[in-house]
């Protein structure tokens, strides 16, 4: 991740703060970090703490165009319903995730900037991750066949991929 | 009985009384608690026993279900941090696995399916994380857990999703507190997406200047880097702390010696204290052994944070029903008992 501040060098602060409900991030490399003023901990004194977060769910949830429709949506797995979650600011199961993923998403880059994970793996899906990723990779250079006309290239690579996702799990 | 964790001494040990590195987990066919239903909970709590019991190291835990624990038990693991609020609640069917010293404890349907936590005294935050990493790795080749290549570990509630990672640290900041430097400290830290409370988390009172520091962001960020980070902003409130001692020492030293040792006399002679009264007095022991006043294991008063606890001391003492003065004259004797001065 590059410095927001100057673009150049690489960010090696990364600050998070919530005020009045509103949550303020700032990626800066640590010279960008000095001259705004994000240096040491002990000079500064602003904001409060922590993330109001069910009354932030309850203000995105409520004002939600496409509320009918989520009205609907249940989750076969567990059962909850979109109320359930943004009444609680808790998901109700794993496949949750999946069901509710355009309602859960923007709330997730809220809390967490739009990023995504990087730690540590489970064993299990250290190998799906690497076929996604070469899944996405073949579409790419599918794409790339077809724009250039190489349809017999491009009919290559739809099989593979075809192949690769028809042996999932 | 076996020594708990918190009886040895550890790293940075004048300022850092003691680290926490807990990993939320899932399992994938599973609703999270909550919203399973009474066998599946068995089930959880079945698989998840199982898979520890089938490793290594299995042998040298054992299975505490919260349904066959009583209230005293119950809060006592609270107080020593073994178990949340929540999980002793009871809301759900839950347990937790504990090894013998206590320094690993897997909570099972509390938040999360599992939450595995590791202890150790003083700064500890690599080997913690190790060790964490270890246990996590034993369920993660039995169970399958939760997990979405952009999300990370899926949790019950968004703001864990990632690694699922909350590394926390337990500082005792007296001088920093006597200077009131300690009121910028929570919303700094917050800048640097660390969370401040007291020793009892979200809202409870920083009593006897014992404050627990935490990171607040696990997506995008790696458990490595993370702790890093914490370790930096430790560096500075560590050194900032020592600073304020030494300044506080070099100003006052005489009315600081006096209170040390009025806080040594009422520990060694009295016969009935509260526990806040017991937290603030250790607090000036640990603070006068610091600064090489009086010599003492800081280990031994550390075991005392927790030993002193209401509902440990009642367990302690037998396990039965005491009214608080009852505690009081209890406390006020294993502190004598303890501290030999
Ligand atoms: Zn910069
Ligand atoms: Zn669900």
């Amino acid at each position: 991740m590059l410095c927001q501040n100057c673009n150049k060098a690489q960010a090696t602060c990364h600050y998070k703060q919530t005020i009045n409900g509103e949550t303020h991030e700032a990626h800066l490399c640590a010279e960008c970090a000095e001259k705004l003023g994000y240096g040491s901990m002990f000079n500064f004194n602003i904001g409060e703490l922590g993330f109001g977060l069910d009354s932030m769910l309850s203000h995105m949830f409520g004002q939600g165009k496409k509320q009918s429709a989520l009205h609907e949506l249940k989750c076969p797995l567990c059962g909850a319903t979109a109320e359930d979650i943004s009444r609680t600011g808790r998901v109700g199961c794993a496949e949750c995730y999946d069901v509710f993923s355009d309602m859960l998403t923007p709330y997730i880059r809220r809390i967490h900037g739009n990023t995504a994970h990087v730690g540590r793996i489970p064993v299990g899906a250290d190998e799906q991750i690497g076929k996604n990723r070469k899944i996405e990779q073949l579409k790419a250079d599918m794409q790339k066949a077809i724009e250039a006309q190489e349809f017999e290239r491009a009919a290559e690579l739809r099989d593979e991929i075809k192949g690769l996702e028809n042996n999932e799990g | 009985m076996k020594a708990k964790w918190y009886e040895k001494n550890g790293p940075e040990g004048d300022v850092v009384v003691s680290t926490r590195v807990r990993f939320a987990r899932n399992l994938r066919d599973y609703p999270f608690p909550g919203r399973m239903k009474p066998e599946q909970e068995r089930e959880v709590i079945d698989k998840v026993a199982a898979a520890l019991a089938a490793s290594s190291i299995g042998g040298g835990f054992r299975l505490v279900e919260m349904s066959a624990a009583d209230e005293v038990a119950r809060r006592a693991m609270v107080e020593r941090h073994v178990i949340s609020p929540e999980l002793a609640a009871g809301k759900n069917a839950g347990a937790v696995l504990l090894n013998e010293d206590e320094s690993v404890a897997v909570m099972i349907n509390e938040e999360d399916h599992l939450r595995i936590q590791v202890m150790g005294a003083g700064l500890c935050l690599d080997e913690c994380l190790k060790r964490a990493a270890e246990v996590d790795g034993i369920f993660d080749r039995a169970l399958k857990y939760a997990f979405n290549e952009k999300l990370g570990y899926l949790t019950k509630c968004p703001t864990n999703l990632g690694t699922g990672m909350r590394a926390s640290v337990m500082l005792h900041l007296p001088a920093l507190t006597e200077s009131g430097a300690i009121r910028n400290l929570a919303s700094n830290a917050a800048k640097l997406g660390f969370a401040v409370r007291g020793m009892y988390g979200e809202g409870s009172a920083a009593k006897g200047a014992l404050y627990q520091i935490s990171n607040q962001t696990t997506l995008g960020f790696t458990e490595e880097g993370t702790v890093e980070r914490l370790e930096d902003a430790l560096g500075q409130i560590i050194s900032q702390e020592r600073g304020m001692r030494q300044n506080l020492f070099d100003r006052a030293q005489q009315q600081l010696e006096d209170r040390i040792w009025r806080s040594a006399g009422a520990l060694r002679y009295a016969r009935s204290m509260s526990t806040d009264e017991a937290l603030d007095l250790i607090g000036d022991l640990r603070m006068g052994v610091s600064l090489g006043m009086l010599e003492m294991d800081t280990a031994e008063l550390n075991r005392l944070l927790w030993e002193i606890q209401p509902a440990n001391i009642i367990e302690s003492s037998g396990g039965k029903d005491m009214t608080p003065e009852e505690r009081d004259r209890a406390r006020a004797a294993h502190l004598r008992e303890i501290l030999k001065i």
